[in-house]
């Protein structure tokens, strides 16, 4: 018995050894995840400390001075779950902005130019799908965050989700962005669902379809969003011969996530990955049609700042974003009237610059 | 220390470079990859230079494998890991080099004992904590074996005879093992498969179980891991990995002695590399309803 005690005891040292000083990580607030801020939800507090069931003092000290707020553990991961957010009387109308396929450092001036029409618009929450980053660099991945840092300190959540681009520089994404990738925010009337499809390589896995169907049993009356930056459809019929080897959509759990949006009633999928424009509805069918249809809208949107490609027959493409027009939680308007006929085109996103999506108002 | 280091070492790095989206896209990112050299290269060195694996050289390989994992995994904890950095990188392969060398200098020993499974389930267990602190178990396991502290599991009951296909049998192993990394990724509950593992195994090297699982006929073990690398569900985690450990078990008692470090740790390497592989190729036609069930 003897050897295994100190064999035991030593593990124990190595534990401390690797533990202390205590550290802690904040995975929830951080830049890209913010707190849950919806009426009636209980928005949480998430970190992880270098030892199971101790914080530092300082973070110890900082969390026990919030009064109403419940502590719990799940070995070395603390939550801090705050007073439910008081109900109180929400505007009729929400806007939400969807940006995917980000700029490179020599595009560095249309992200620039994003974040001022956001500073100009100020959406309810700016919802980044992915491929954020296309250099793998600190300091890059520095400009990003604090470009969206500058919306967050205007009071407008921007919400993060991973792309393939940032597994080539994960440690840096998980550097700024934090180690949560599938996540949930409550805010408004929605529940935002954040998916991480390049967590299996282009692909859902179990856990985290197990999850999404979780929190789709639960959204106390919310109304589910989904961002996951790959599409769930191929371009199938509607492909675009010149498309080259782009056009890829998710891999895993595709279809049964298709069936269960259904199932659910989620209002929108939106997606990014392909730097174009498309529509879809659950059949899987390209959707140029008409700009309304009924059951779950598959959006898939335009870069904002990288290169550009045509995967499918629909034969605008520009540098844009999506602004999403919810009314009383229904969603009323996604597409952009590019004729400024004053009629919105099917798919059809907002262009960069679009002095129409600028403020006052209403595009 | 065969089932320590090639369990808490070389799968924690696989599955730390998995996670950390390893690539050679820089000069330190090869350093990882000198102990799986060693690996291979490893016991004919020893045949030829037994020296090297006795007495002082034993135990300062040993210290500089603790020392290196601790330091890498004070390096990573909370953080990650960025393989273009030199210092990580060469941390692991001291880390593993130094544990590697433990290993090859132990005496040939029975299959491990029931405390020697829970102790490698519990060191799987700390990974719920940070990802890289198994590789500090193989470190520690290492260290103590080359002070000739580490416990030497008991010759217990006669042994199974040994397979014929041991290789396969350690691919098939290879390939069920990281099931939970590639569906958790960053979330730890993968960590709580490798503590049923631990466990399964530790309750199959009891002398009640283990007369019936020697009873088990050869292919039905291979049959048995095969399956596990299918038949795997998040909700399932307990019982899928208490049933690998018990396979784990038998895959050991049945390995052969002396133990074929080479061969069998290539071939489990390869299982782990087959199943990285496998996972990230879903559009090959037939593997998306194969690898995950209900995958549709």
């Amino acid at each position: 018995m003897m050897p295994w005690a100190r064999a035991w005891a030593l593990a124990v040292a190595c534990l401390l050894a690797v533990g202390l000083p205590l550290r802690v990580r904040l995975d929830a607030p951080r830049i890209g995840h913010p707190l849950s801020s919806a009426p009636g939800s209980k928005p949480r507090l998430e970190a992880v400390s270098s030892l199971p069931w101790v914080l530092p003092a300082a973070t110890r000290d900082a969390w026990a001075a919030v009064p109403g707020a419940r502590l719990s553990w799940h070995l070395n991961r603390a939550t801090l779950t705050l007073p439910e957010v008081p109900a109180k009387p929400q505007p009729a109308s929400f806007r939400m902005v969807f940006v995917a396929d980000l700029a490179p450092p020599d595009q560095a001036p249309l992200l620039e130019q994003f974040i001022r029409e956001m500073e100009a618009l100020h959406p309810d929450a700016v919802l980044v799908g992915g491929d954020l980053a296309y250099s793998e660099t600190e300091a890059w991945y520095a400009t990003v965050a604090a470009q969206f840092q500058r919306l967050e300190r205007q009071g407008i959540p921007v919400i993060v989700a991973p792309g393939n681009h940032e597994r080539k520089g994960w440690p840096l994404y998980l550097r700024h962005f934090g180690h949560t990738s599938t996540f949930r925010v409550d805010l408004g009337p929605f529940a935002i669902l954040t998916l991480d499809s390049a967590h299996g390589r282009d692909q859902l896995t179990p856990s985290q379809f197990s999850w999404v169907k979780e929190n789709l049993d639960h959204l106390d009356g919310r109304v589910p969003i989904m961002q996951i930056h790959h599409p769930l459809f191929p371009a199938g019929l509607a492909k675009n011969g010149e498309a080259g080897g782009s056009g890829g959509y998710l891999r895993g759990f595709d279809q049964a996530l298709v069936r269960l949006c259904e199932a659910r009633g989620v209002p929108v999928v939106l997606s990014g990955h392909w730097h174009s424009d498309a529509v879809f509805d659950a059949t899987g069918r390209l959707r140029d049609d008409a700009v309304d249809f009924p059951g779950p809208k598959f959006i898939v949107n335009t870069a904002l700042g990288t290169e550009l490609r045509r995967v499918t027959r629909w034969p605008h493409n520009y540098h844009g974003y999506r602004i999403l027009e919810f009314q009383s939680g229904r969603l009323v308007r996604y597409t952009h009237d590019l004729t400024t006929k004053g009629v919105s085109d099917p798919i059809a996103s907002t262009p960069l610059g679009t002095p129409a999506a600028l403020p006052g108002g209403r595009p | 220390m065969t089932a320590i280091w090639l369990l808490l070492y070389l799968a924690g790095l696989f599955h730390l470079l998995a996670l950390s989206g390893y690539g050679l896209t820089s000069g330190p990112a090869l350093l990882p990859l000198l102990p799986v050299v060693a690996l291979l290269l490893g016991p004919d060195l020893r045949r030829r230079s037994p020296a090297l694996f006795q007495g002082l050289p034993l135990r300062l390989a040993g210290l500089a494998g603790l020392v290196a994992s601790l330091l890498l995994a004070r390096q990573l904890s909370l953080v990650g890991w960025d393989v273009r950095e030199a210092l990580p990188c060469g941390l692991a392969a001291v880390a593993g080099l130094g544990s590697l060398w433990a290993v090859l200098g132990t005496p040939e020993e029975p299959p491990p004992g029931t405390a020697h499974w829970l102790w490698l389930g519990g060191w799987l267990a700390t990974g719920f904590l940070d990802p890289a602190l198994p590789l500090v178990g193989a470190g520690l396991s290492g260290a103590l074996t080359a002070f000739g502290a580490f416990p030497r599991p008991a010759a217990g009951s006669p042994l199974p005879p040994p397979l014929t296909r041991a290789p396969l049998a350690f691919l098939l192993l290879g390939l069920a093992l990281p099931k939970p990394w590639w569906d958790f990724g960053h979330q730890p509950q993968w960590a709580v498969a490798g503590a049923a593992l631990g466990l399964g195994a530790a309750l199959a090297s009891l002398p009640p179980l283990r007369a019936r699982l020697d009873r088990l006929p050869a292919p039905a073990l291979l049959a048995g891991l095969g399956l596990l690398a299918i038949l795997y569900a998040p909700s399932l985690l307990w019982p899928w990995g208490l049933v690998l450990g018990l396979l784990t078990a038998q895959l050991w008692a049945r390995a052969g002695s002396p133990f074929r470090l080479a061969p069998l740790g290539g071939a489990f390497l390869g299982g782990l590399a087959l199943s990285f592989a496998l996972h990230g190729n879903l559009w090959l036609p037939g593997l998306r309803r194969l690898l995950w069930l209900g995958n549709g």
